[in-house]
């Protein structure tokens, strides 16, 4: 059953759109911030002058007069024709070439006479696809080859990555690969793919297809669609900073293609950034945008270094990548070798750092082979166990011990008097080979009676050298 | 308000001429009631309406054709209005369909869609006074103009986000519309307005309110089922550390 208390809890972590607007768009995005990024021309002239990568532009044609002026001849091969202000991708021609008769060949293999093109144009001018059908401005621009990392995953098209950002921050991502259903087009709404990207690695993680359907594979086929790793993404994450600190747009998204050469470059920017990305993320924005606000982010280093501290979900990946050590939970899944090395059994461990040494529980040592030693132990343990009234004696006893087995069993490494919480004892120390997460290891184990405790293996500091600890790690 | 209807009846308007006033007062003043009910239904329950305009328009139709001899007859403002939206919207969607792969201008094409629906719905007035059903041609001439021109929210949905959004939205118009008539028509409303100002700060407060609410919608907890009703990301609570 679903709780309401948790309902309470997960709302707070999702943003909505009256939110969307009162709390963020209206008070970060200003007037003029929000022209820069709806007037895909000055967007782009502002980021060029800035440095960052655009697509290259090739012309804009503002009326009817330029494009009767307009020589098609001058276009390159291939480039794409756009509505300046235009919404949802609506409008937007791609031409990939042009064949011997002289007509451009665009996507959906439609072949196009310089009329059509014409016509084309015109259509964008007289504001069909722009906002409450003003009249509009068309571009064209030199089209963007798409990096051949995505080739299996996308239909046709290039998938687009989208950073939101806030206060210069970027919060949170998401990669948009066209399908068939959407006609090669990275639009939800017609049924494209969109995967979230955890924002320290850069790779995706969960997804959605159409708006809200989760989905694990790239439909028809069995590439999974999570772990894809975005290319140049610390780039892209800078580039997203730069891009919202010159066009001074608070709150807004940043949407990137891949070129083949150039890497990634900026296609739009978008003031009123949609709230599907939530989905995509399984995860909300407004926990996100809460802890991004108010601080105040000096360089583009920092936004970056922020952004993938905040918000990375797998950081701990990062972690081992740098310190070369494996992170484990508190509890995790080992197999424990027998003596003679043939069978093995997986056992659930329990890591204890405030222990020195590993320690087994009897049963299971001698299910591993260690019956024989376990029985003269106890038989020289009792003889003996009327001397052990001090601790020098004890000492010495143990020594005894130590000596008389050693002989027999050459794996025994050291027999010690202990003074635990179960009271005073002493112990039988043995070397064991065991795997924890694919490393192999021979440590000493303490063997004793674990019967009315968890686990039957706890490993302590002497075993748990090679790896790092992370207590809200939880192994499957 | 009755120190008003008093003021009235002082300056020596006849009582008839006064229940006059206080009907256009009651209409007026059941205009922001209406917006203030699509302001709720788009705010807190997400219902997507084609702009404020038509919703208002179709609940004022509605009870315009409700109108009998001065009292609401809901029945009869729902057949009338289902039957004549229905063939509006329709209509307005197969000529705008037949029109869309024509390069025009919008206002002609606007206008063609109009004719198309004008004709449509003469040919359904036509047809049912034949079957002897003869109460549409009763109704108000401007009632039938003002319907006509829905063509224009319903083109620009169609032409802006497609067929199955235009449906929809128009759809969930209607019923927010019809609800909205359903509410105004209560009688017990209208004579509270109609003698009672607290009518005036009730829909200040609520609208301040509604203005300021940053709450999600309800259609978004069904859209965010799957982080809502999902598991807690035990990442996402816990604090990091700051750099």
């Amino acid at each position: 059953m679903i709780s309401l208390s948790k309902i309470i809890e997960n709302r707070k972590l999702v943003l909505g759109r009256n939110e969307r607007y009162l709390n963020y768009i209206r008070p970060y995005n200003k007037r003029g911030a929000i022209k820069i990024a709806d007037d895909k021309t000055i967007s782009k002239r502002i980021l060029a002058r800035a440095g960052i990568p655009v697509p290259t532009l090739v012309k804009v044609i503002k009326n009817r007069n330029q494009l009767n002026e307009f020589d098609f001849s001058t276009l390159p091969k291939s480039f794409v024709i756009k509505p300046v202000k235009g919404v949802r991708g609506g409008g937007v021609t791609i031409v990939y070439n042009r064949n011997k008769e002289g007509k451009w060949i665009a996507s959906g293999n439609r072949r196009y006479t310089e009329d059509d093109l014409k016509s084309l144009i015109q259509d964008i001018l007289d504001g069909r696809y722009s906002l409450f059908n003003e009249p509009d401005r068309a571009l064209i621009e030199e089209r963007v080859r798409p990096h051949k990392g995505f080739k299996y995953y996308s239909y046709k098209g290039a998938p687009d990555i989208r950073v939101l950002i806030f206060n210069s921050i970027p919060v949170m991502s998401y990669i948009r690969l066209p399908t068939k259903e959407s006609d090669g087009k990275a639009n939800l709404d017609l049924g494209a793919i969109a995967a979230g990207i955890d924002m320290a690695v850069g790779k995706t993680t969960s997804s959605i297809i159409g708006k809200s359907t989760a989905i694990d594979y790239v439909p028809n086929t069995n590439l999974p669609l999570s772990g894809i790793k975005i290319p140049y993404w610390d780039k892209i994450l800078r580039y997203a900073c730069e891009a919202s600190k010159v066009t001074g747009l608070g709150f807004g998204a940043v949407d990137f293609l891949i070129d083949e050469e150039k890497g990634p470059v900026i296609v739009e920017m978008n003031a009123r950034p949609g709230l599907s990305i939530q989905l995509a993320n399984d995860d909300g924005l407004r926990w996100r945008l809460k802890k991004a606000s108010g601080i105040k982010v000096k360089t583009t280093e920092r936004a970056v270094r922020l952004a993938k501290d905040l918000f990375g979900g797998e950081i701990e990946e990062e972690i081992e990548s740098l310190s070369g050590k494996q992170v484990i939970g508190l509890t995790t899944n080992i197999e424990v070798y027998s003596l003679d090395l043939q069978t093995s059994f997986n056992i659930k461990a329990k890591v204890d750092t405030g222990a020195d040494l590993s320690s087994i529980d009897e049963s299971l040592a001698v299910s591993l082979g260690f019956g024989d030693i376990i029985e003269e132990f106890k038989i020289l343990y009792s003889e003996a166990s009327s001397k052990l009234t001090t601790e020098d004696e004890a000492q010495v006893v143990a020594q005894d011990i130590f000596t008389k087995l050693k002989l027999k069993f050459d794996y025994l490494t050291n027999i010690k008097y202990i003074r635990s919480s179960h009271g005073t004892s002493l112990r039988l120390y043995v070397n064991i080979k065991i795997i924890i997460e694919g490393q192999e290891i021979i440590t000493n184990f303490t063997i004793f009676d674990r019967k009315h405790l968890s686990y039957k293996i706890l490993l302590g500091n002497n075993t748990l050298g090679k790896f790092l600890i992370d207590p809200s790690k939880i192994q499957v | 308000m009755d120190i008003i209807w008093n003021l009235l009846i002082q300056r020596g308007i006849p009582a008839t001429e006064v229940a006059l006033y206080k009907e256009v007062f009651v209409i007026l003043i059941l205009l922001p009631v209406v917006t203030t009910i699509i302001g709720i239904a788009r705010y807190v329950i997400g219902i997507k309406s084609l702009g404020i305009f038509t919703p208002v328009i179709i609940t004022f139709l509605l009870y315009e054709f409700g109108n009998n001899a001065g009292e609401q007859d809901i029945w009869k403002a729902v057949k009338y209005g289902v039957l004549l939206y229905t063939i509006t919207l329709i209509t307005s969607w197969l000529v705008y369909r037949v029109l869309k792969y024509l390069r025009m201008n919008y206002i002609p094409k606007l206008t063609l869609v109009t004719l198309g629906v004008v004709i449509s719905l003469f040919a359904c007035i036509v047809v049912a006074g034949i079957v002897g059903f003869n109460g549409p041609v009763f109704l108000n001439k401007f009632t039938l103009i003002i319907l006509a021109i829905l063509v224009e929210p319903f083109v620009s949905a169609f032409a802006r986000k497609g067929t199955s959004y235009g449906f929809n939205t128009a759809i969930d118009t209607f019923i927010t519309a019809l609800f909205c008539y359903i509410f105004i028509s209560i009688t017990r409303l209208q004579s509270f307005v109609e003698t009672n100002l607290l009518i005036i700060p009730i829909l200040i407060i609520v609208n301040v309110y509604l203005g300021r609410f940053t709450g999600l919608r309800l259609n978004e907890y069904w859209r965010f089922r799957s982080i809502l009703f999902g598991d807690n990301k035990t990442t996402n609570d816990q604090p990091k550390q700051d750099n």
